[in-house]
């Protein structure tokens, strides 16, 4: 009872806590929008637009008055949800978000599944069997893939896998050619499975396997990483060799003693390498063609609509304070110790 | 001796890629200074009739859809990547490191101030912010490398802080307040030495960072712009043809790779040597 | 005479370090009885710990090595020639071992009630039941054992995490959880070094009871000769590696043979005699890599002979029940 209320209190300042930081951020795009770029009203209004709607632009943005009223505006309107009209394609910005957020967040998933359950055991076993053989492999190649362009992983992949070996579609997140799931989430994969349609769920495995390993191989490295140096650290630990002491096999104070304390670290990590994960997503969705707010991102850029892209920024953004947020939270429910602060 | 026998793999590996990554170095400066001379093709040399080449004797990497010769638009792009890493970390560790000693040492107020601004900065994702910044300024190389200033100085502000912090309450500095010298005198000959000296290393690792932001940035179109061989924007480039010709977009892809992982193996080693939880003997 | 619990014969231990070979055990000859308190006491340093660890194969292993010629008899069964998973099955329903620092020795993450039950779970499981034991019978077990440390509140402490325990509260959760598998011996590690002075003797006086109730015998490691005479049955002074004195408590206190113990004793402030000066061994504990030739307390020994450099001593039995090893005998 006493554990569950200290950590309500936590979650609360915590919450509380990010609430100056959103505010900086919002702070941080309405400079960029308004005052590093040269003309707001024509990068608003497009770069063929008239003048006549140029100066309507700048009047709806209040653009002529001073900085601290159009920061007024600025965040009424992103409160509201008015996010803006993109000048390339006259939709809504957010409605644009709002359609490729589900696809961003089912590749995202998939990838961090992949890269748990390839880094997470590896890191594990190169901890056990430090500085033999396996350890060293294990850490160049964590090395390796950290530091490999995601492009150059996507490109890999998609010529081996897609073009050579005709094993998977080379874009795309489904099948033209079979009709879409039931929604439910807007993930297809959870939403064939709900709906029980086995070829939806074959066609969206099939198309999110290459993106998902090409994110997945970007971020195992860190994971494997993060994961051995962690282990490392609690194997060391006191409480482990009691656990050996009590009669416990060595399995057991392994994965049921140490990695528990291991794993406070890892989700702390995970959510810092959420961050890194969101900017290879943003190059992988485009090669794949991936529907997602990467590719959104990717195209805006190439159409110069800068609307768009700070849109696109903001999302980003926010999507990685929550992450922290809730891992945080996640260190808190696994570490009883930190509830108290 | 197993623990040292470690020791020297890893001081191998490193020692490779210090090899590699001071090779890099020297060549992106004989050919920022010579030009193009020296290179076998004119990098922006287009020769339709030999366009989509695979790679071959008379040209090492291929050519591209424009009959460029590949290989020589990679060292003719070599500098272009090591100019921007370079200008970004070191004015990010001049500018972001001293306004992160100040804080540090000052405290108060300024400390305050500076964390929170960071703590802004820190929120975006890199490369998020950087395209955002990028987009504002417009496309351009100079532009993509004001861009990546935005975002690299904060983390040096971090660090630096950190680090004036503990020197602050180190003996050594108490003894010099104690002789007396002013707190202007303390912070540039003392405080600032000694936070920017670690932050150095930090730097070195950090390079490969910067190279690898820098590639993407050019790849979404934010950075040099065609004709420029900037390896980045050869990748994006040779996108299309990848089924027919995969070393359009492939080799430069590797290139930044090789590059990358020499200057981050050389900076963990370098950062191994440091850490005198680390070193044996 | 009491059955033989622990044979430790002729236990040599050694450690690779980068400074060189580290002898920490060099011979050592104990034996510990069934229903008996057994002091090993030393300076740190003397490898008392080392040589408890060994007796549970916790030494970590590339670098220590247990040399030819060691044996630990348990139960007719030589510890020292087990592999580390047979080891795994005496530990402890068979031995069992607490530690000096509670505070770092329970798992953080896991509850109190939660650390127990993993024992009680075990015992289970080793005595042969094909079924599990429900949970409800697990928590009551908990409780018990719980009630045994005589801790006051037994439900309220199963559901605590250890930082939320006192020094003393989670030395007694330990001690709970390492009885609940009931071993027949229980190595304790300076248990007490940690603790306040009244909690320590509150400690010593549990373990005392637990151990007539559960019929465990201990072997209680410390460098606290206090201690000892609170709780010991019989003691043996381990120095440089080596046992040098073993003797009844009450002998060895009123009649120390051994030079060594004879120092410890010495220097031990005597409240009826304060305006005696506190009297000092000369000299420093040997080196573990080069610890000198022949008998190891010989450059610190007022009574030095000439054999005493080149061969070292025997333990001996010397009086009924009183073994010493030194020249002097």
């Amino acid at each position: 009872m006493r554990g569950i209320l200290g950590l309500a209190r936590f979650c609360l300042k915590r919450v509380l806590s990010i609430i100056p930081v959103l505010i900086g951020v919002t702070l941080l795009t309405f400079a960029i929008s308004r005052v590093v770029v040269p003309d707001p009203a024509r990068a608003w209004a497009g770069l063929h637009a008239s003048q006549a709607t140029v100066e309507a632009i700048a009047n709806r943005y209040h653009l002529h008055d001073p900085l601290y009223v159009q920061y007024f505006y600025y965040l009424r309107d992103l409160l509201s949800g008015d996010w803006g009209v993109s000048p390339v394609s006259g939709q809504s910005i957010l409605e644009n978000l709002d359609g490729f957020f589900p696809a961003t967040f089912e590749l995202a998933i998939v990838s961090i599944i992949i890269a748990s359950a390839l880094g997470i055991p590896l890191g594990v076993y190169a901890a056990v069997h430090q500085d033999k053989s396996v350890d060293h492999a294990a850490r160049l190649f964590s090395l390796g893939t950290y530091c490999a362009p995601p492009f150059l992983m996507a490109l890999l992949l998609q010529l081996f896998f897609s073009y050579w070996i005709a094993l998977f579609p080379s874009g795309g997140r489904y099948s033209p050619f079979i009709p879409m799931p039931t929604h439910y989430t807007g993930l297809l994969i959870l939403d064939s499975i709900l709906s029980g349609n086995i070829e939806a769920l074959g066609s969206a495995l099939i198309h999110v396997a290459l993106p998902a390993l090409s994110l997945a191989l970007l971020t195992f490295g860190l994971i494997t990483r993060l994961t051995r140096s962690s282990m490392l650290e609690v194997l060391r630990q006191d409480y482990v060799r009691t656990a050996r002491a009590k009669g416990l096999v060595e399995r057991v104070v392994i994965f049921k003693h140490a990695l528990r304390n291991g794993m406070t670290s890892v989700v702390t990590v995970l959510a810092l390498l959420f961050a890194f994960m969101l900017s290879g997503a943003i190059v992988i969705e485009y090669i794949f063609n991936w529907p997602g707010i990467g590719r959104y991102a990717v195209q805006s850029i190439l159409a110069l609509d800068l609307p768009a892209v700070m849109g696109t920024t903001l999302v980003f953004t926010l999507v990685v304070v929550t992450v922290n947020l809730l891992a945080d939270i996640a260190y808190a429910i696994l570490d009883p110790r930190i509830r108290l602060d | 001796m197993r623990l040292t026998g470690a020791f020297l793999l890893r001081n191998k590996l490193s020692l490779a890629g210090g090899i590699i990554a001071a090779a890099y170095l020297l060549l992106a400066v004989i050919v920022a200074l010579a030009g193009e001379h020296m290179l076998p093709y004119n990098p922006y040399a287009q020769n339709f009739g030999q366009a989509l080449l695979p790679p071959s004797a008379i040209h090492l990497f291929g050519t591209d859809d424009l009959g460029r010769d590949i290989f020589s638009r990679v060292i003719a792009g070599a500098p272009i990547d090591a100019q921007i890493a370079f200008v970004v970390v070191l004015v990010s560790l001049a500018l972001g490191g001293t306004l992160g000693a100040f804080a540090g040492y000052f405290g108060g107020v300024i400390e305050d101030v500076v964390m929170r601004v960071t703590d802004v900065f820190l929120a975006f994702p890199a490369l998020v912010l950087a395209m955002a910044v990028a987009i504002a300024i417009g496309p351009g190389l100079i532009n993509s490398m004001m861009a990546l200033l935005v975002v690299w100085w904060p983390w040096y502000a971090r660090i630096a802080r950190g680090e004036a912090l503990a020197i602050k309450n180190s003996q050594y500095m108490e003894a010099a307040r104690a002789a007396g010298l002013k707190n202007i005198k303390i912070v540039t000959r003392h405080v600032l030495p000694n936070t920017l000296m670690p932050l150095l290393v930090y730097a070195t690792l950090d390079i490969s960072n910067v190279i690898l932001t820098g590639s993407i940035l050019s790849f979404i179109g934010l950075g040099a712009q065609p004709p420029q061989p900037e390896w980045g924007r050869m990748v994006f480039d040779g996108q299309d043809y990848l089924s027919g010709a995969w070393w359009m977009s492939v080799l430069p892809a590797l290139a930044i790779f090789i590059v990358v992982l020499a200057f981050s193996l050389f900076g963990d080693g370098l950062r191994d040597a440091f850490d005198p939880k680390l070193r044996r003997r | 005479m009491a059955q033989t619990l622990l044979s430790i014969q002729n236990v040599r231990l050694e450690f690779g370090t980068e400074q060189g070979v580290v002898h920490a055990l060099r011979g050592v000859d104990l034996t510990i009885h069934e229903n008996e308190v057994l002091g090993l006491v030393g300076e740190s340093g003397c490898g008392k710990t080392v040589l408890g660890l060994s007796v549970l194969g916790l030494n970590p292993s590339p670098p220590a090595v247990l040399l030819e010629g060691s044996h630990i008899l348990f139960k007719e069964k030589d510890i020292a020639k087990m592999t580390t998973d047979e080891i795994a099955l005496l530990r402890g329903t068979g031995i069992s071992m607490i530690f000096q620092e509670p505070a770092s020795s329970l798992n953080p993450v896991f509850t109190i009630g939660d650390q127990i039950a993993e024992s009680i779970r075990l015992r289970f499981q080793r005595s042969g039941n094909n079924h599990q034991p429900s949970s409800s019978a697990i928590n009551d077990q908990v409780r018990e054992a719980l009630r045994l440390v005589k801790i006051a509140d037994p439900e309220r402490v199963a559901r605590r995490y250890p930082h939320e325990l006192s020094g003393g509260m989670k030395q007694r959760a330990m001690i709970a959880m390492m009885m609940a598998s009931k071993p027949s011996l229980l190595i304790a590690d300076e248990p007490t070094t940690a603790l306040d002075v009244t909690i320590q003797s509150q400690i010593l006086r549990l373990m005392r009871d637990l151990m007539t109730e559960i019929r465990t015998s201990i072997l209680f490691i410390t460098h606290d000769l206090g201690v000892i005479a609170e709780i010991a049955d019989r003691v043996a002074v381990m120095y440089a590696g080596r046992i040098v004195e073993e003797a009844d408590v009450n002998a060895l206190f009123k009649d120390p043979l051994h030079p060594y113990t004879q120092g410890l004793l010495a220097s031990l402030p005597k409240l009826s005699e304060l305006e005696k000066e506190i009297q000092q061994l000369p000299g420093a504990v040997p080196d573990a890599i080069n610890p000198p030739a022949g008998c190891s307390f010989h450059p610190r020994c007022k009574f030095v002979m000439d054999q005493c450099r080149t061969k070292q001593p025997e333990l001996k039995e010397v009086k009924a029940g009183h073994k010493v090893a030194c020249y002097l005998y």
